[in-house]
């Protein structure tokens, strides 16, 4: 399969305000795609609809088409906890729960009725493992997770998803409230989560955006600008909109 | 500069007064019935169920059994409901609901306790006594008209709690594909544990110093109870059923009574207040 998730001609809007206007991309799968674009262009809202977050909030309408694996995740049979038992979401701030270490990555299990035990223990240390946290954590599983430092919560808000098992990990500035070395090694956990999942992260940080990703989105003001390989999008725009973007002359 | 200088010298004897009076009632209620329990002893005034003023004994136990046995009871049907309500209202009501169902839960504060009172004898005590037998006037019915009183106190302090939990938490259990119950339970709820038991133990101490309605739902009398449908009387009932007419020994031994309510209220607003304390220190730290 070629795309992962294909938006297909999609409009949102907050009431009366059009924050998404008929865009259509795909996203490719084992792969990490970059939206970047100027605050209140429509990117994190865009990225809210690939797991149906925006259903929480009032007043939202859609129109258009997302497929995930070939499926409509808008269609009204779309079972919403298995969508986003597959696409799962880290946000802007970490946000653990105020449960244990253990509690927090084991949650998603039990959310889902997985099987608990030596089933669970196995799936946290996995999880924790490929987030680099295990040797840090094996032995504070029941500390708070709320004592944790910025960097490992949002390592943790990692491993959360992980034990669940997705597809597609939405990313939606994950680094904004971490300091430049947790950015970078946030930057390289995603580089190898990439080799199994696919990445969806929005940025403000262009820089972000070219150092980790293979695709790049440029949303602005709710249309998608120009979506092409990173490398095309920051060093040979096809879009005069874009290089003036990409180089910082204006947004 | 002057003006300044009076208006602060002002408010602070009223702020003073406040203050004063708590200390003047603290110190009369325990002036006249502290030496009382020691006269009498702490083991025969605490431990004894014989109340005969006419012959100087004066036990409290069944009265201190009774008011513990009437505002458990309250607390079970105030923390299901009011807690309940809470829930309905912060996670599941959708809003045009809450606008009309908060301010209602919350007018049910402002109804006079002689009202919630003559509600209980005229329609519950006759159904509790056709229904479940035993006088009517019991623990039972005192426990359901407390309940229902101390509901407002409990809702509205756990709204407040859980619509304090983080919106992040939320979101964070939505996004891994929790539904909206899982969501509440396994994350909103033990977030939000301590405010709730605070919310509980306030309650508490509106339930065990409630008087008129208790009078005239729980029987008042002075056995020991061996059922929840049988009569009791509870401290505050106690006082104010024979202040009228006590002299002497007896009017200092309703003070004791007093002061044994004024210690048990004390106990449990400090719970309290050290819960709701350490959960708000939590929340600064995050």
């Amino acid at each position: 399969m070629d795309s992962k998730i294909e938006v297909r001609n999609l409009n949102l809007y907050y009431d009366t305000f059009h924050a998404v206007k008929d865009v259509t991309m795909s996203v490719k799968p084992q792969s990490i795609t970059a939206i970047i674009g100027p605050s209140g262009c429509g990117k994190s809202t865009l990225l809210r609809c690939f797991n149906r977050m925006n259903d929480l909030v009032e007043g939202s309408r859609i129109s258009g088409q997302i497929l995930f694996n070939g499926q409509d995740i808008y269609n009204s049979s779309m079972d919403l906890t298995q969508l986003r038992r597959k696409v799962g979401m880290v946000f802007q701030r970490p946000n653990p729960f105020p449960l244990s270490v253990f509690e927090n990555v084991a949650f998603g299990r039990r959310v889902h009725g997985l099987p608990k035990g030596s089933e669970t223990q196995m799936a946290v240390e996995k999880s924790l493992c490929a987030t680099g946290l295990w040797d840090e954590l094996k032995d504070k599983l029941n500390m708070s997770a709320l004592s944790l430092s910025a960097e490992q919560q949002q390592r943790l808000c990692i491993s959360r998803l992980l034990a669940i098992e997705p597809e597609v990990l939405l990313m939606d500035e994950p680094c904004s409230a971490l300091d430049p070395i947790a950015t970078g090694n946030i930057e390289d956990l995603m580089k190898e989560l990439a080799i199994n999942y696919t990445i969806v992260i929005v940025t403000h940080n262009m820089q972000q955006a070219a150092r980790v990703s293979e695709q790049t989105a440029l949303f602005w003001l709710g249309e998608l600008v120009e979506y092409d390989s990173t490398v095309r999008i920051f060093e040979n725009p096809s879009k005069k909109q874009t290089e003036d973007y990409v180089t910082g002359r204006f947004g | 500069m002057k003006q300044d200088k009076i208006i602060q010298i002002a408010l602070t004897i009223v702020a003073l007064s406040a203050i004063s009076s708590l200390v003047l009632i603290t110190v009369f209620v325990f002036k006249e019935g502290l030496p009382i329990i020691l006269r009498v002893g702490a083991k025969d005034f605490f431990l004894s169920g014989d109340w005969y003023p006419g012959e100087g004994k004066f036990g409290i136990m069944n009265m201190i059994i009774g008011s513990l046995a009437v505002t458990a009871g309250a607390i079970i049907i105030g923390a299901v409901f009011g807690l309940g309500c809470a829930v309905v209202l912060t996670q599941f009501a959708p809003r045009q609901l809450v606008v009309i169902l908060k301010p209602a839960i919350e007018v049910l504060a402002g109804i006079p306790s002689v009202v919630y009172g003559f509600i209980g004898v005229v329609v519950l005590v006759p159904l509790v006594r056709e229904y479940l037998g035993g006088p009517g006037l019991s623990i039972l019915t005192s426990s359901i008209v407390l309940g229902i009183m101390v509901l407002p106190t409990i809702t509205s302090i756990s709204v407040d709690v859980i619509q304090a939990v983080p919106k992040s938490y939320r979101d964070g259990a939505i996004a891994l594909g929790a539904t909206r119950w899982q969501t509440t339970h396994m994350v909103i709820l033990k977030a939000a544990k301590s405010g709730i038991l605070a919310a509980f133990i306030l309650g508490m101490g509106r339930a065990i110093g409630e008087t008129m309605a208790v009078i005239m739902v729980a029987g008042n009398a002075l056995e020991l109870p061996h059922s929840i449908l049988d009569p009791v009387r509870t401290l505050t009932s106690n006082i104010a059923l024979e202040m009228g007419y006590a002299a002497g020994e007896h009017r200092q031994a309703l003070f004791a009574t007093g002061v044994t309510l004024f210690v048990i209220i004390m106990i449990l607003n400090t719970i309290a207040l050290t819960i709701s304390r350490r959960s708000a220190g939590k929340a600064a730290k995050k």
